[in-house]
């Protein structure tokens, strides 16, 4: 397997970064969503998410206990997964199938593979994907609060759907009725983080002063979807506010292992991952298509990673039929 | 070897399925209950037995040029048998298997026990060799299947299962991405029995009948 | 040497080959003649098989094959004269729908089986596994019956209404059938309808008539005159989002504006889903409207919603054509205010059909009951009231909009006014949500049912186990368990009857209509008020001559409200609060002026203080607007305690 170090091109700086400041940042950066999701959910919010990041911290020091490795608890990367894969269960969630995921998220994804850097997508993501292919009817049931139920009473849906998934009578998405005030907020249903918009991009903000990630990614994805969406025809803020495309494109699709390396490639991450969302959501059968999007393109970042390499300093581009 | 141990070969170290993995289509396609697989297995031990008989009493008659043709045709002809005898005596079972039964045909096991084993050795020894690897395949697919059954609809061979009636299925494990997954489980698994009762025999596949022969680089054989 | 080499590359082989081949065939011709025939006896058997599960008496069957009746598989006649078995189909959702029907000689029907079909599993799948109650009873509701049938003469399974139908069709079919091969009837046909050429469609419909085309109205794509005054009339609508093409509709208006019937080119539609749109029975609901506002009794094809609704769409088109066309026709006049969209919301109206209810359906609420009489009551909302001869109660039919239409309950009431049981009636909400109350077996509908026993004067939303999910639906529950007690205080107790709130938006509360005088007298009643300058928070001050007071405040209520709520509170001369009266105009139609309902004012009455504002609920899903008013009655209450209290 090729060494999964983020080996760019010479000039090379050093700076003071290391896994576990980094994860340190990325979780600061979670907060706020935490802080929401309690606040709109209720305190099992925060059971679940404690249960979720301490089950992927435990397997992942099992893990490597059992097959005598050194523990990389300390570098903070699974207390991420867990968070990230609780934010994308409903409030509802049995806590045992929160650790399912997160066993499939770090032994499976992650450890089986072999740890930190060697992953082949991000290991929340494949955890909530295989729990909602498992546990479907447990992972599709939101918890309305009487606020909510209002909003839904107001533009005629039923109260047991995301405001992706309400459809009047004749099965016309009714999202460009939602009020935006309650999608930015989080005043409706869906799973833990993806509900505040207003949460993710406070955390948004944060990772991209404190240079934890670069924009690229979430911007060009989100200005994908928003263009897509204006072409289709459908409502463009409710798009972009609804469903988990902020969450993922600011917590998911950044993951360093599974991205490209360059601006260039990123860029193009960034394309493919909108229009597999907007394909998704709009011509295809499921109301969400961010999972599955992230998920394609990550297996794709290799190819990407082929086709963007940077041009080492002093190298000339090869002439077609020059000797090696 | 000796002629038990031709038998017990195709038990666990060199499994079919898991370990010379051969014959994963049928292997992932039926193993969703535990009945089906059981019933896949034993269909594909019949014709793995008379096929391998017939060969190795053909293997110094039929020439080395037309062995592939040679080989399909026999496998064929017992697996339509074994076709019209269960859709006449057993036709739930046809109904259950639906394509793979006929599929068997091209299942890699018969076809690669007949070249690897039976053109090359006496009829009684394929004989075992091919009771033998039935059985192994007939084993892993019910075991196979009973996980997936189990995890995924909370039934073994259509009972269910008293206390799993009320937990939520895993219904993952009877998608074929389950499937996928206990393949390569139950896989690592046998590795690790082997590797931790240090049997690292010689097996019976040479260079000459592995069809990685053209890019292997290894010299000498596998391990 | 030279021999050899040909023998061993070339002929060996060949030979080798061959020999194989022979041997392979001759061993698989012997097989088949071994099992050939074993299979198909299996085949036979398990046909027959059904066919003497049916029909057990029967030692043999002979086919008739001489039929010309539709839809019919196979008849069959016991050779020794014990009956008749039919195999005939209906078309259902995902294809047909077999069923076989043994009869004894008369005509009556001794046994149904439903055959394997491609339904979808928990539905029509239902009609085919012996062990689902809701299959064997609809087989078993035709034992016995004779001719053709309705859906009212069996036990049609709730939530399953396309494969019922088609399995009802089935039976029909073969009964049509049976009365050809064994009584000597004329067959009965099925009509294509889709293979009609256009003459013969507008002929169907403009019966005769003679038809001259005239220049196409805009909305139109053909527009035909008759002599007779009659029209025929083209309009298309897509239907369903992704055909490939548009529907065409048809639709014929007899010279008073009447329909006379639709005709529907679906063949762009998904096949066996939009086809539904082309169907007799859809179709026929057509029949008879006048004007837009007759299309509200049309209903959609769950299933087919967005083909049934398209057809609905161009016939409202040709509706508005036909009145461009005759603007002094009765049609004109019965325009609904709303064109293009049904909200349904809106227009309903006050009035609800009335039923009769037998003696089994008041024993099912109110079991120690006999000899029920009906009882007139005025009560709107109520559709049937009945008192038990023997004095044990009340068994009263109500009930009240819910998300798609009406949601009747049946409520048992004793003697004392509390209620025994209540029964959930066959409704139109959402299959999965308001539908669960009429699902056989639901535990949320049996336990939201159990809530409501012992409770009497007046039930509030909090009091019961409303379905989680289906909050519109089980507040159209409540509404309509309301309107049965009303009516018990009405009928039992001899008060006047309530009035509709018209919580809908629709005729208007009686209290809005109310002028402000009249609101003022109903909140201090006997005193002679006069107007006092308004303290902060204020909008209106009244002072009555006993120490009573109204107090007038606003309050935005719904958020995005286009008016705020005005609010008046009343206060005796002790100071507690005699009643509240709010102006919802702003609110939203449907949900905010649930604030005006007396259930939720009526808590605000006999409070004398802020404190006793936190026993008083919001109602969910009108929380925004009835939390306005409580906020609204707070500042009188304290305006009220700051300066006027003496």
């Amino acid at each position: 397997m090729e060494n999964r170090l983020m080996v760019t091109a010479s000039p090379h700086i050093v700076d003071r970064s290391s896994t576990r400041k980094l994860m340190g940042n990325v979780i600061i950066a979670l907060l706020p969503c935490v802080i929401a999701s309690a606040l709109i959910f209720g305190a099992q919010a925060l059971l679940v998410i404690g249960v979720t990041t301490a089950a992927s911290v435990g397997f992942e020091f099992l893990y490597c206990w059992l097959m005598k490795k050194p523990n990389p608890v300390g570098d903070l990367s699974a207390v991420v997964t867990g968070i990230i894969l609780a934010l994308n269960l409903p409030v509802s969630i049995p806590l045992w199938i929160a650790i399912v995921g997160a066993f499939i998220a770090i032994v499976v994804t992650k450890q089986l593979f072999g740890g930190l850097g060697f992953n082949f997508a991000n290991p929340a993501l494949v955890g909530r994907i295989v729990l909602f292919t498992g546990f479907a009817s447990r992972m599709t049931t939101w918890t309305f609060t009487p606020k909510m139920e209002q909003t839904l009473g107001a533009i005629d849906a039923a109260a047991s759907a995301t405001p992706l998934q309400v459809v009047d009578a004749a099965g016309n998405s009714l999202l460009g009725q939602y009020p935006l005030m309650d999608l930015l907020l989080g005043n409706h249903g869906g799973v833990l983080g993806e509900t505040c918009a207003l949460a993710i991009l406070i955390g948004f903000v944060w990772l991209v002063a404190t240079k934890t990630i670069s924009p690229a990614i979430p911007v060009t994805y989100v200005a994908t979807v928003a263009v897509i969406s204006a072409l289709a025809g459908k409502p463009v803020l409710a798009e972009l506010l609804a469903g988990g495309l902020l969450f993922g494109a600011v917590f998911m699709a950044t993951d360093y292992v599974t991205s490209p390396f360059t601006l260039k490639g990123k860029i193009i991450f960034g394309l493919g991952l909108g229009i597999i969302t907007c394909g998704i959501r709009f011509w295809a059968n499921m109301a969400e298509g961010v999972s599955y999007a992230i998920l394609f393109m990550n297996l794709m970042v290799p190819y990407i990673n082929d086709l963007t390499r940077q041009k080492p300093l002093g190298a000339r581009k090869k002439k077609k039929g020059e000797n090696k | 070897m000796s002629k038990f141990q031709i038998f017990t070969n195709g038990l666990v170290k060199e499994n079919p399925v898991l370990r010379l993995v051969l014959g994963t289509c049928p292997t992932l396609a039926v193993t969703t209950m535990a009945f089906n697989g059981l019933g896949m297995g034993i269909a594909a031990t019949f014709v793995l037995f008379c096929s391998n008989i017939a060969i190795s009493l053909l293997r110094n008659v039929i020439p080395d040029k037309v062995r592939l043709p040679a080989y399909i045709t026999v496998i064929a002809t017992f697996v339509s048998i074994v076709q019209m005898l269960v859709k006449a005596y057993v036709p739930a079972l046809d109904k259950s298997l639906g394509v793979f039964l006929p599929l068997i045909v091209v299942n890699c096991i018969i076809l690669g026990r007949a070249e690897m084993f039976a053109s090359k050795n006496k009829p009684l020894d394929s004989a075992l060799d091919g009771l033998g690897m039935g059985l192994g395949f007939t084993l892993t697919l019910v075991l196979m299947g009973s996980i997936r059954e189990i995890m995924g609809s909370g039934t073994w061979f259509g009972m269910t299962i008293p206390f799993l009636a009320d937990v939520d299925k895993f219904t993952f494990m009877t998608t074929p991405a389950g499937g996928f997954f206990t393949f390569g489980c139950l896989m690592a698994l046998v590795i690790f029995i082997e590797n931790k009762t240090g049997n690292k025999k010689e097996r019976s596949i040479g260079c000459e009948g592995c069809p990685s022969k053209s890019v292997c680089g290894a010299k000498g054989g596998c391990e | 040497m030279k021999n050899n080499n040909t023998w061993e590359n070339f002929l060996k082989p060949v030979v080798v080959l061959v020999v194989i081949c022979l041997v392979a065939s001759a061993a698989l011709a012997g097989t088949n003649q071994l099992t050939a025939p074993i299979i198909a006896e299996q085949e036979a058997a398990a046909a027959n098989a059904a066919y003497l599960e049916v029909l057990p008496e029967a030692d043999g069957f002979e086919e008739i094959t001489d039929f010309q009746s539709s839809n019919v598989t196979k008849a069959l006649k016991a050779t020794n004269d014990a009956g008749w078995v039919i195999q005939a189909y209906g078309k259902g959702f995902g294809g047909d729908v077999p069923a076989v029907v043994a009869f004894d000689n008369e005509g009556t029907i001794l046994k149904v089986k439903f055959m394997e079909n491609s339904e979808t599993a928990g539905f029509g799948q239902k009609l085919v596994d012996p062990n689902d109650a809701d299959g064997q009873k609809l087989a078993e509701s035709f034992v016995g019956k004779q001719g053709n049938l309705e859906t009212g003469d069996v036990d049609m399974i709730s939530g399953v209404t396309v494969s019922s139908k088609a399995a009802l069709d089935a039976v029909n079919s073969a009964v049509n059938c049976f009365n050809e091969v064994a009584l000597g009837q004329e067959a009965t046909i099925e009509v294509d309808t889709s293979a009609m050429t256009p003459e013969e469609v507008r002929a169907m419909l403009a019966p005769g008539a003679t038809l001259t085309q005239i220049d196409a109205q805009e909305g139109t794509t053909e527009v035909w005159q008759g002599d007779d005054g009659s029209y025929v009339i083209y309009t298309e609508d897509m239907g369903w989002e992704y055909a490939p093409s548009p529907m065409t509709v048809v639709t014929g208006f007899a010279a008073d504006g009447t329909i006379t019937g639709v005709w529907v080119d679906a063949s762009s539609q998904t096949p066996g889903i939009g086809d539904q749109a082309a169907k007799a029975d859809y179709l026929d609901q057509y029949k008879g409207v006048l004007g837009e506002a007759g299309l509200d009794g049309v209903d959609t094809v769950s299933g087919a919603t967005q083909s049934t609704r398209g057809v609905k769409k161009a016939v409202r088109k040709a509706i508005q054509a036909y009145v461009a066309l005759v603007p002094d026709s009765p049609a004109a006049t019965a325009v609904a205010p709303e064109g293009g969209d049904e909200s349904e919301a809106a227009s309903e109206p006050a009035a609800v059909e009335t039923v009769t209810l037998t003696e089994e359906d008041c024993k099912a609420v109110l079991p120690e009951g006999e000899g029920f009489e009906v009882v007139g009551s005025t009560t709107s909302g109520v559709q049937a009231a009945m008192k038990a001869g023997n004095d044990a109660g009340w068994v009263i039919q109500a009930s009240a909009k819910g998300f798609a239409d009406q949601v009747p309950v049946l409520v048992g009431i004793d003697a004392n006014g509390a209620i025994v049981n209540v029964k959930f009636l066959q409704n139109s909400e959402t299959a999965g949500f308001g539908a669960k109350l009429y699902e056989e077996g639901n535990a949320e509908a049996e336990a939201f049912a159990g809530s409501f026993a012992g409770k009497s004067g007046e039930v509030a939303i909090g009091d019961v186990e409303a379905i989680a999910g289906a909050t519109i639906s089980s507040e159209a529950v409540v509404e309509a368990v309301n309107t049965a007690l009303s009516c018990y205080n009405e009928v039992a107790l001899g008060q006047a009857p309530a009035a509709e709130e018209g919580a809908e938006g629709g005729e208007g509360t009686d209290l809005s209509t109310m002028s402000a005088e009249e609101a003022r007298a109903a909140l201090a009643p006997g005193a002679t008020l006069t107007q006092i300058d308004a303290p902060e928070g204020l909008t209106e001050a009244w002072q009555g001559d006993d120490g009573s007071y109204v107090l007038y405040a606003e309050d935005k209520g719904y958020e995005y409200s286009t008016a705020p709520l005005n609010v008046a509170v009343g206060f005796d001369a002790n100071g507690a609060i005699t009643g509240v009266w709010v102006d919802v105009s702003g609110q939203t139609p449907g949900i905010g002026d649930k604030a005006a309902d007396a259930e939720f004012l009526g808590q605000f009455t006999g409070i004398t203080d802020e404190a006793g504002l936190d026993g008083v609920d919001t109602v969910a899903s009108a929380t925004q607007s009835t939390r306005g008013v409580k906020k609204a009655v707070r500042k009188c209450i304290q305006a009220y305690a700051a300066g006027l209290a003496s």
